[in-house]
């Protein structure tokens, strides 16, 4: 469908865009790029992996322009550079190890915050004015307003340090192989309730009010009074004539919420020492290590692009109206 | 009138209250329907008629509510009844046809799914015989039954409409109200479409509430017409009645707003001012202030709603000499 | 798609109604009413307004350098000399706290504006110009709003690092670069409804000049637009930045909330229980973000008076009241 592809080629820009920013924002800032950015490596590696690492910068010889299409040429190849800090690991094997971990937490954090959020926002809108309603959606975006690596802090304090229910770092016990065993996925899953939790509770309050008030907006459609007039039941009308036409606006403004996710599952992850991707990229930015910093950047904006897209597959799937190009 | 109205109206009141009092959009109207009838709701946006209509389905939005008057269906006040058998009631009896096709139904369900849902919520179980009855409205309309499964969307707007009135047929209801049906419809398929109506109701012999703002419509379609003006009732006749001799002055300047095609030029005058703030109506007769035949006594005191000649019920101070013919008086 | 616009439609029709907003006195004192009403209104304000008098005169009435070491011990529990404790290196936390919300202010409100400045050139010269400029702008707009904020601040802020370019003006103008497009997208929206206006049409056919007709016709009717977006423009500068600082790629020798909790963090504050360190700075920004939300919600219940709470009054005595059950979904208040 039109609009599918329409989408697509939007994410190839905004991916192409990412990519040409990591290329221009050495060469915006005054001085040289060789120099700041590779001065300490010189003596640690050899003269070919020098130039190899500069290759995949851009900062080789030549013009702007043949840089730009050799650093071009080295991203689509699949190659990354190699990683300062773990040197000589390249840098997609490091991200490779830490991919899974943030996928892991973001994952399931974002798929509860927006389906309890969405219920909430429900049941609030139902009972419109009631105890529910005036109580909950101020109480959670009054969780909303503090910072979530701070509720991290807050929460590893009393929770970890204090009352000893959840461990204070990692994914997993450092104690335990990494195979794939039930003690293993018990102390994953122990290890990540912490982290996980403090993102549901700093998110769900924007799912929760937007569903609400995308709700009442809704309510006063139309077609919903005409539900009522036909003798639906309150539930039937609720669902499937409110929320199924309520559900759309939320899917449109996944997009920009998966951003925020992001960017608080960074810090949360630092927090926790969880060795996500968000993890691995403060502590590159602490070592300057620039070719693994570029390219957490790349994978980050890569796989939220891919997750906007599955959101757009999903949300053709829901509206008919915009199956065909209307 | 002998025989058992279809539904009847008596001082209905609906108000809605604003931070500092309320807005009466419904002030004791009283009429009735009989079985079988058309009766025409005519009056300008505003006037509340709509607001009568979704009363008498019990559809009011709060803060909107019945604050007093009954509303008898085939003697059974609707307003006592509880929200379940109100439920049950609907649709069944009375079922309603909104103004706008598109905004009536659910963008995001086929239109079988949403003839499926009425008849099942009313007690049909049997799927096959659910999209049979569905095919069936739609071939009553006019429409292929392949449009079953069709979104809202992918239909003209005569054709959403026509889907609309086969919806409001589908459990053989005594009454429809219709509100504007053919408002948002260009003139060519206006006609098509109360022709339609017209075929129908012969052919099932539902009556009709038919609202509009469009005292035109009315002229050949319904058998007896009230009309409306600031939350009241003001005159209720027979058509015929009503076009020969319109005895409220604000009728007689709706007759006078729209030319005829036939007949000798005459002046189109309008009526001057506009409609009063139901916040604060003007007191005693509410069209007092727009009036060229004003009363002294209009201005103090609100004229009752009564019948000056058989059938023929006006609520005016211009009448106030002659004897009410007939026992019909509405309170005022 | 857009979201439905809950302004637009009124919880139900109220035929005869006047419209609202008359200017003159009855409305400046409605405007008064409505905000003492609500006590969202007043809490919003209030916050802010303490804030505001901290922010002034706090580097005044700190009782202690806040950068000054070993004023008293080392990690010390808040007592009656430290109301907050102190920190690893003996500084008085409360005086760190007074004179950091200068600090945090001034870089949040600061990058705040600034990062409206740009949405607003954006939005409304897309909005009101159009086509292939409107096409351009509104994909660069989508872009960012795409791209996860934090980690682009932190390579951007990586690489100024390396350069020598560092700093709070530094950090500042880099969150308008990567904030503009949600202001951005508002005001276009809003422009591209108000062009097609009958007082916009009437400027151009009166040979207005463009510039004027956006920045003195349609602007002003923007204004509550604009209000809005400052404050959340100034709520996302101040996450960014107490992010940004919490990681150390601020400017760690200045006290302000989020390096308090960068060396919070560093010297582990947590593992030492000195829950004193770390709380406090967090608090304040939580406080102050619950401000701006309600001060935001109170302006939108100004500007909207369909949106304001219809408080039902009882009906006037000699009628009975019927029994009533009415459509039971949804119900008429508004969030308090």
């Amino acid at each position: 469908m039109r609009f599918l592809v329409r989408r697509l080629a939007f994410y190839m820009i905004a991916l192409w865009i990412a990519v040409t920013l990591n290329f221009l924002v050495p060469r915006l800032l005054p001085g040289d790029p060789a120099t700041a950015l590779f001065g300490r490596m010189q003596g640690r590696a050899t003269v070919a992996q020098l130039k190899a690492m500069k290759a995949a910068f851009g900062i080789e010889q030549g013009n702007l322009f043949q840089q730009y299409v050799t650093y071009i040429t080295h991203l689509l190849r699949g190659s990354l550079g190699v990683s300062f800090s773990h040197f000589p690991t390249p840098v997609t094997t490091v991200i490779a190890q830490d991919l899974p971990w943030t996928l892991l937490l973001v994952g399931c954090a974002v798929v509860i915050s927006f389906t309890l959020g969405t219920l909430l926002g429900i049941i609030a809108a139902w009972r419109r004015g009631g105890i529910f309603d005036t109580l909950v959606p101020p109480f959670l975006l009054f969780l909303w307003s503090f910072p979530p690596f701070w509720v991290g802090l807050l929460l590893l304090y009393v929770l970890g340090l204090n009352l000893g229910w959840f461990p204070m770092a990692h994914s997993y016990d450092l104690n335990l192989p990494l195979t794939l065993t039930w003690p293993l996925v018990l102390s994953v899953i122990d290890h990540a309730i912490l982290p996980a939790l403090v993102l549901v509770i700093t998110t769900i309050g924007s799912w929760v009010l937007g569903m609400r008030n995308n709700m009442v907006a809704t309510l006063s459609e139309d077609y919903i009074t005409m539900a009522e007039a036909k003798g639906l039941s309150p539930r039937r009308v609720m669902l499937w004539y409110a929320a199924r036409n309520a559900i759309l606006p939320q899917l449109t403004s996944f997009a920009i919420a998966l951003g925020l996710v992001v960017s608080g599952q960074v810090l949360i992850e630092l927090v926790f020492s969880y060795p996500g991707v968000g993890f691995e990229l403060v502590q590159a930015a602490f070592n300057e290590d620039y070719p693994l910093l570029q390219g957490l950047l790349l994978v980050i904006v890569l796989a939220v692009l891919v997750a906007n897209f599955l959101m757009d597959m999903l949300y053709a799937w829901l509206d008919p109206r915009v199956r065909q190009e209307a | 009138m002998i025989a058992q109205p279809l539904l009847e109206v008596r001082d209905l009141v609906v108000d809605y209250p604003v931070p500092n009092g309320r807005v009466r959009a419904v002030d004791h109207v009283s009429f009735d329907i009989q079985p079988g009838e058309i009766v025409g709701l005519a009056g300008e946006s505003g006037c509340g008629k709509s607001t009568a209509a979704h009363a008498i389905l019990r559809l009011l939005r709060p803060p909107a509510r019945i604050t007093s008057g009954r509303i008898l269906f085939q003697g059974q006040d609707l307003v006592t009844l509880s929200s379940a058998e109100m439920r049950r009631f609907r649709w069944n009896h009375i079922s309603i046809v909104f103004q706008s096709a598109m905004n009536a139904l659910n963008p995001v369900m086929t239109i079988g799914h949403q003839f499926g849902d009425t008849i099942r919520a009313h007690g049909e179980t049997n799927a096959k015989v659910t999209r049979r009855r569905a095919a069936e409205m739609l071939r009553t309309v006019g429409i292929d039954p392949r449009h079953l499964n069709s979104y809202p969307h992918e239909l003209s707007g005569g054709m959403r409409q026509r889907v609309v009135i086969a919806m409001a047929l589908t459990l053989n209801p005594e009454l429809i109200v219709m509100d504007e049906p053919t408002t948002a419809l260009d003139v060519v398929v206006q006609r098509d479409i109360l022709q339609q109506i017209e075929d129908l109701q012969k052919k099932f012999g539902f009556a009709v509430l038919f609202i509009t703002h469009d005292l035109s419509l009315l002229v050949e379609f319904s058998r007896r017409i009230a009309i409306m003006y600031a939350a009241e009732i003001v005159e209720f006749a027979e058509s015929r009645d009503l076009f020969r001799r319109p005895l409220h002055p604000y009728t007689a300047g709706l007759m006078s707003s729209f030319p005829s095609l036939t007949g000798p030029k005459s002046l189109l005058t309008g009526i001057p001012g506009a409609p009063p703030n139901l916040f604060s109506p003007p007191t005693g007769c509410r069209f007092h202030p727009r009036c060229r035949e004003c009363r002294p006594i209009a201005v103090r005191v609100k004229p009752p709603l009564r019948e000056i000649e058989p059938g023929h019920l006006v609520a005016c101070h211009l009448y106030d000499g002659r004897p009410a013919s007939g026992g019909e008086s509405y309170g005022g | 798609m857009a979201a439905p616009d809950l302004s637009s439609r009124p919880p139900s029709i109220v035929p005869g109604v006047p419209a609202p907003g008359t200017p003159d006195s009855r409305h400046r004192n409605a405007v008064l009413a409505a905000l003492s009403d609500s006590p969202a209104a007043l809490i919003g304000t209030g916050l802010l307004a303490l804030f505001a008098v901290v922010a002034v005169v706090g580097p005044f009435v700190a009782p202690y350098n806040p950068s000054q070491l070993m004023v008293g011990p080392s990690t010390g529990a808040p007592s009656a000399q430290h109301w907050l404790g102190t920190t690893q290196l003996g500084q008085d936390i409360f005086s760190q706290l007074l004179v950091g919300t200068r600090a945090s202010l001034e870089m949040a409100v600061g990058a705040g504006l600034l990062t409206n400045v740009i949405a607003v050139t954006v939005g409304l010269t897309a909005g009101y110009v159009r086509g292939w400029v409107d096409d351009i702008l509104s994909t660069l707009a989508n872009v960012f709003l795409i791209i996860p904020a934090l980690p682009l601040l932190i390579l951007i802020s990586t690489y100024a690092a390396a350069f020598g370019v560092r700093g709070t003006t530094v950090t500042a103008v880099v969150v308008a670069l990567v904030g503009w497009p949600w202001g951005a997208r508002a005001f276009r929206a809003q422009m591209l409804s108000l062009r097609n206006r009958d007082f916009v049409m009437a400027a151009r056919v009166s040979g207005e000049s463009q510039f004027r007709i956006i920045y003195s016709e349609i602007m002003p009717n923007m204004l509550s637009i604009i209000v809005a977006n400052v404050i959340f423009a100034t709520l996302a500068a101040l996450v960014a930045e107490v992010g940004l600082e919490f990681i150390g790629l601020g400017d760690t020798s200045q006290v302000t909330w989020g390096t308090m909790l960068y060396w919070a963090q560093t010297n582990a504050a947590l593992l030492n229980g000195a829950w004193f360190w770390f709380v406090p700075p967090g608090l304040a920004i939580g406080l102050f973000a619950v401000g701006l939300v309600l001060t935001n919600y109170a302006i939108d219940e100004i500007t909207n008076p369909r949106l304001r709470t219809l408080r039902a009054m009882p009906a006037p005595a000699p009628e009975p009241i019927q029994p009533q059950a009415e459509s039971t979904i949804g119900d008429s208040s508004t969030i308090a």
